[in-house]
């Protein structure tokens, strides 16, 4: 390897230190602004609240209401004397969503599910008092179910039995005439012996029962359909539906006034016979089983009409450039946070304390459905009816603005170092930022060092609005870390001219400078060539003593003597 | 090479007989909770962490005297007239940085196993979240030793201090920051890398 060479991968190698340490820095710097542009928000606006909620038949038109000093627990007062109407109660958790740059809190809290081992089992749930697990075997394609019984007084395993579930049966042995799961999408459920599932491959919805010790095959999607579903919701019923972090959804259903208790009474009476109640996310007889698209639409799977019909979708939070996009729709990867709470009237037909379909009629009425915008600084919640219809949709706002632009204007000296915290990055990784900021998840998005995908000139990136804006605000937003980049290239320019660096090694320096701006300068101050320089004899500029001509006049050391013209002056 | 090994352990014993101290003891406090200690309580676990970042700059300060000493000594130079060349002297070097990074990474290690094990932060077999986290954590005290081989190479003992406890005040956040997952490792992996190649060239063109 030659000096060159070696000289080279020193220079790349400290770009490299220099570029890390650096992006860490600012991480902090920008982390503090962000938390305190946060922290700055009222409390009002981090709720929305919609009141009536349109779902219980015979209300009102329901419409958002201005969040006061509420909790989802302590519902405002009455509408009228003797009833209140239903209402959806959105909250969210500013500590939490700061905490998403966090990675280490939240790769530990998040309790990575699904979890994959070595034995290239993905596990779905995880009993920590009985020890007993549901997971994948990748291997052979089964759903296994593990059972432990445990000794009295002893934490010895008395007796361990394991279940396999194939799309053609359940097994105590792992059976080829099982068949096999390909790519199935399963959910932790409440009661782990009931499990739902969406094979991605055969595209097919499956039921498994293995305290039944059946499997039962459902709905099956046609092979022209595009729809993809990535998540359902458990047969078995899971507690949430979401990938919630640091967002809260209820439902509240309306109540009457008790005026012997002196209390409100909530009309719940899914439980007994005497009619229908009103339950939020939880179906009991796993009737209406919402699927959620990866194009971000929802789906209503019937699971007794077998039958896949169009419910609602993720509404697109409002951002910075962007208004009030009523209609659009945003893939789960758009947002930080989703959660979808469907409504339910139940009415138990028979009695007993079985939750088979058949002992219940059920009755879908809508669904709510809140998103978190990527950046954490606006949320939406719009109620759809049971075809899939917008009811009504409410924003975070503060004044009747929308938290995306208040929360800059209510602390602008903190908005304003952040962007000025965001220029000190490399002008390339800001380009990158405006150009793929759209395809980093949220939540990483939010602890990137070095392509910034929540930053100013990111969030313009994924505006689609009219052309015209962005070609006005792209240059806004680069600009100061342009300017700082071309200035620190022509100080890296002109000191590569003292010390004496080659014309070609001067013009990469400077394309580098401009393309990285300030790790670029810290490196070439890092690694420029550190030799005292002397006098040139011959121009009487500095040159450097380690190179046989002078860089600047290209005269050797030792001067030619010198030698009288012929011409002479004469007068 | 072994020789020189031992003499970098020895030129820097100070370091490795407070890091095998610690690891004896937690080691010893660590089986005795695993065998006889209450469910939910751990002496392990706080000490574990609050020695953490003293441990993190201790292996950082390990590097910077091995780079400090060599620059101000010339102990490579004063080495490289007997039968041995740079590299050798160099590697000799990082491997004892490793070895004392892998000894002093005991109690840290004793402290994540009893975290995640007594606390049950996580779901099933532990076994994975283990290795997320002990992994990144030992690549981060090793990237504080190269971090240490930077700030060292400065005659300058003022500098060679502040610039190795600045350095890791930087870097250590970035295990907080980024989590536990592949971008940790390839962070932490490629920073090793570069500082490895940086502290080598620094080294082998020295001019003594």
């Amino acid at each position: 390897m030659n000096a060159r060479m070696k000289n080279l991968i020193n220079v790349i190698a400290t770009g490299f230190i220099v570029l890390v340490l650096l992006s860490l820095v600012l991480f902090c710097g920008r982390l503090f602004f962000w938390a305190h542009l946060i922290g700055n928000m009222p409390e009002d606006s981090l709720r929305v609240i919609i009141r009536p909620s349109g779902l219980v038949p015979g209300e009102p038109a329901s419409q958002q209401t201005k969040p006061q000093n509420l909790s989802a627990s302590e519902p405002p007062g009455p509408n009228e004397p003797n009833f209140r109407y239903s209402q959806v109660y959105v909250s969210r958790n500013r500590e939490i969503i700061i905490g998403s740059a966090i990675g280490a809190l939240w790769d530990i809290t998040a309790e990575v599910i699904p979890y994959r081992d070595a034995n290239e089992r993905v596990y779905y749930w995880y009993g920590s008092k009985s020890d007993s697990y549901i997971c994948l075997d990748k291997r052979s394609g089964l759903i296994i179910r593990n059972y432990k019984s445990f000794k009295p007084y002893d934490k010895s395993v008395y007796r361990e039995t394991e279940f396999y579930a194939g799309p053609n049966g359940i097994s105590e042995k792992a059976e080829p005439s099982l068949g096999r799961f390909y790519d199935p999408i399963v959910t932790e459920g409440r009661d782990p012996n009931r499990i739902g599932l969406y094979d991605k491959n055969t595209r097919r919805f499956y039921f498994i029962d293995f305290a039944g010790g059946s499997v039962s095959k459902g709905f099956q999607l046609a092979q022209g359909d595009n729809r993809e579903p990535i998540a359902d919701y458990s047969v078995a019923g899971i507690e949430k539906w979401s990938n919630n972090k640091g967002l809260n959804v209820s439902w509240i259903g309306p109540e009457v006034w008790n005026a012997e208790k002196g209390e409100w009474e909530k009309q719940w009476l899914s439980r007994t016979s005497k009619g229908y109640g009103f339950v939020d996310w939880w179906d009991f007889s796993h009737t209406f089983i919402p699927v959620l698209d990866k194009t971000g639409r929802i789906h209503i799977y019937n699971t007794k009409e077998q039958s896949l019909s169009p419910a609602g979708y993720l509404p697109m939070p409002q951002s910075l450039f962007t208004g009030e996009r009523q209609n659009d729709v945003a893939m789960p990867g758009d947002v930080l946070a989703y959660e979808i709470v469907p409504v339910y009237a139940i009415k138990r037909l028979s009695a007993g304390s079985g939750n088979s379909p058949d002992n219940f009629d059920v009755k879908y009425l809508g669904m709510c459905v809140a998103c978190v915008s990527r950046e954490g600084t606006s949320m939406t919640v719009v109620v759809f009816d049971p075809n899939g219809r917008r009811i009504c949709r409410g924003d975070t706002t503060s004044d009747g603005i929308s938290t995306a632009k208040t929360m800059y204007s209510d602390a602008p000296l903190a908005g304003t170092i952040l962007f000025l915290f965001e220029n000190l990055q490399p002008p390339v990784f800001e380009v990158a930022s405006f150009l793929c900021g759209d395809y980093f998840e949220p939540s990483p998005g939010h602890r990137a060092l070095f392509i910034l995908p929540n930053s100013f000139v990111g969030m313009l990136g994924r505006f689609k609005g009219l052309q015209y804006d962005r070609e006005v605000f792209f240059p806004i937003l680069i600009g100061p870390s342009l300017i700082l980049s071309i200035w620190l290239a022509l100080r890296v320019r002109k000191d590569a001219t003292i010390v004496g660096l080659s014309s070609m090694a001067k013009k990469w320096w400077t394309i580098g400078t401009i393309a990285f701006g300030l790790p670029a300068y810290i490196t070439y101050r890092l690694t420029r060539p550190k030799e005292t320089l002397v006098t040139c004899q011959n121009c009487g500029q500095l040159r450097r003593p380690d190179m046989e001509t002078c860089h600047r006049c290209g005269s050797k050391w030792e001067m030619p003597e010198l030698t009288p013209p012929n011409w002479r002056i004469c007068d | 090479m072994f020789t020189l090994i031992i003499r970098e352990i020895e030129d820097n014993r100070v370091f490795f007989i407070a890091a095998v101290l610690l690891a004896v003891v937690f080691g010893v406090l660590f089986v005795y909770e695993q065998f006889y200690g209450e469910k939910y309580e751990s002496v392990i676990i706080p000490f574990g962490f609050a020695i953490s970042i003293p441990m993190a700059m201790a292996f950082c300060a390990m590097g910077a005297t091995q780079m400090y000493w060599d620059k101000t000594k010339k102990i490579s130079a004063l080495l490289a007239t007997l039968a041995v060349n740079r590299g050798q002297i160099f590697t000799a070097r990082v491997i004892a940085g490793f070895l004392l990074v892998l000894i002093g990474f005991i109690p840290i290690a004793g402290a994540i196993i009893s975290a995640v094990s007594k606390l049950n932060v996580s779901f099933l077999p532990h076994h994975g979240l283990y290795y997320e986290i002990l992994i990144p954590s030992l690549l981060l005290g090793f990237a504080c030793y190269c971090i240490g081989l930077q700030a060292g190479w400065t005659s300058n003992r003022v500098t060679a201090i502040l610039g190795a406890l600045g350095l890791n005040v930087i870097l250590i956040p970035v295990i907080i920051i980024k989590g536990f997952g592949l971008e940790i490792y390839a962070i932490l992996i490629f920073l090793i890398a570069a500082c490895l190649i940086r502290a080598w060239y620094k080294f082998s063109t020295a001019a003594f």
